[in-house]
């Protein structure tokens, strides 16, 4: 699945499909079936309650009777459209709720169709990022901030891709995905070829080692679901937000827990720079280590865009 | 590996590496992929490359042919040496071989198309 549209044919099939979407998600919402997927900034200075933000996550699945809780939003461009009506006609249906870590991945197809890391290290604190949670982030991400269309873009402990080949989807320019472990880069390398995507490049290295790039605020997008810094590792996601900073001419788009809201706040402030929380999602995280007693566990996320002040 | 990648990866994370830069490229497998052109993005990627580096990497795996050296004025008008600057930063791949640092001949392999760029700790500065 290559995506080839020439730009400017493309340009106009996008505006169309973005007016179709507006019309829709108005539909929609007065259907009430979807919460509004509206950005919302928090002010520093009057931090607001988790309770008074608009959600944008999707509804669990058994409360949506066959219905797709998100809509055609996350499809941009034709050719992915035709693409998840092939998967829809050749596959059962978005839904493969017997596997937990896809059960509650719904659209895009693409996403939904990635292979995941095949045995997580709890060293590297390796969870998947849901495929919904990576097409409503990067959605937000292209629609509210145009940070992806165009743009150079690094895919910060990237695993095996799903943050890559959303962003690719929504038409970046070039993406570099990096991550220390050679074995979910194995399976982003078997998720290249099977998908034909054509501009993703992979470098093995220590994301938070210096140096490894030429010069600071090289990159216009930094995306990145870093480790939550849950065990044995605390701080490591602050230390993701703070290279990323510094890789980045413009944003960092960047997916956290929503109880380490206030730790990033002062961050945010210390490191004077601007932040604030986008979006905020549920992140159904299926069990992943022997650890995790639940099967599955609804753990409230964050999406900060954090970008310097001068900006 | 594509050399828009190259031109951005130094090795000066060794111990006792100053600048570690430009990497040096040895190939034993290319590969040449078509990838949609997006005038406006190598346009905007342009000023932020090492050109010179760029050419003598391009030059280096045979692929700068009708490549110029330097940026003329106002390339980004010049379709023809967009599509140039396009293949050779997105299209021209390593796939095996090795980056080589310029000042501790320190060797990266590159495997699958992916380099290695881990470092032991004790090769940390």
């Amino acid at each position: 699945m290559a995506f080839p549209q020439p730009n400017a044919q493309r340009e106009l099939t996008n505006r169309k499909i973005l007016e179709e979407l507006q019309l829709k998600k108005q539909m929609l919402l007065k259907q009430g079936a979807v919460a509004p997927l509206t950005a919302t900034t928090i002010s520093l200075t009057q931090p607001s309650p988790v309770s008074q933000l608009p959600m944008c996550s999707i509804p669990p699945l058994s409360a949506t009777a066959g219905f797709p809780q998100l809509p055609e939003a996350n499809i941009v461009n034709t050719s992915h459209r035709a693409a998840l009506q092939h998967a829809n006609a050749t596959s059962c249906g978005y839904f493969v709720s017997q596997d937990s870590s896809f059960g509650n991945q719904i659209l895009p197809g693409h996403l939904g169709s990635l292979s995941g890391f095949s045995k997580p290290k709890i060293e590297y604190e390796q969870y998947e990022t849901p495929s919904h949670i990576a097409a409503v982030a990067l959605y937000t991400v292209q629609t509210q901030y145009e940070a992806l269309e165009n743009k150079l873009v690094l895919d910060a402990g990237c695993g095996p891709g799903m943050l890559s080949f959303g962003a690719s989807l929504l038409g970046a320019g070039a993406i570099l995905a990096v991550d220390i472990d050679e074995e979910a880069l194995n399976v982003l390398g078997e998720n290249i070829e099977d998908t034909g995507v054509d501009n993703i490049d992979v470098v093995q290295c220590d994301f938070l080692s210096h140096d490894m790039f030429r010069c600071e605020n090289y990159f216009d997008t930094v995306i990145m679901n870093p480790p939550f810094g849950t065990k044995n590792n605390a701080g490591v996601d602050m230390k993701f937000l703070k290279m990323g900073l510094a890789l980045s001419s413009d944003s960092v788009y960047s997916l956290h827990k929503s109880t380490t809201r206030s730790h990033i706040q002062k961050k945010v402030k210390e490191w004077g720079v601007e932040g604030s929380v986008i979006a905020e999602l549920r992140y159904n995280l299926p069990s992943t280590y022997k650890f995790h007693k639940q099967q599955t566990k609804d753990i409230a996320v964050d999406l900060w865009r954090l970008h310097h002040s001068h900006l | 590996m594509k050399l828009i990648t190259h031109n951005m990866l130094t090795s000066k994370c060794l111990k006792g590496v100053v600048t570690g830069y430009p990497l040096a490229i040895n190939a034993t497998n290319i590969k040449v992929t078509e990838v949609d052109f997006n005038p406006e993005f190598i346009s905007r990627i342009i000023p932020k490359l090492d050109w010179e580096v760029l050419w003598r990497a391009a030059d280096s795996i045979g692929h700068s042919d009708g490549l110029p050296q330097t940026i003329e004025p106002k390339f980004e008008e010049n379709s023809d040496f967009l599509k140039k600057a396009h293949k050779v930063l997105l299209e021209v791949e390593i796939e095996e071989g090795n980056l080589v640092c310029p000042e501790s001949g320190r060797r990266f392999p590159i495997s699958k198309g992916i380099p290695n760029m881990l470092l032991t700790e004790a090769e940390v500065q």
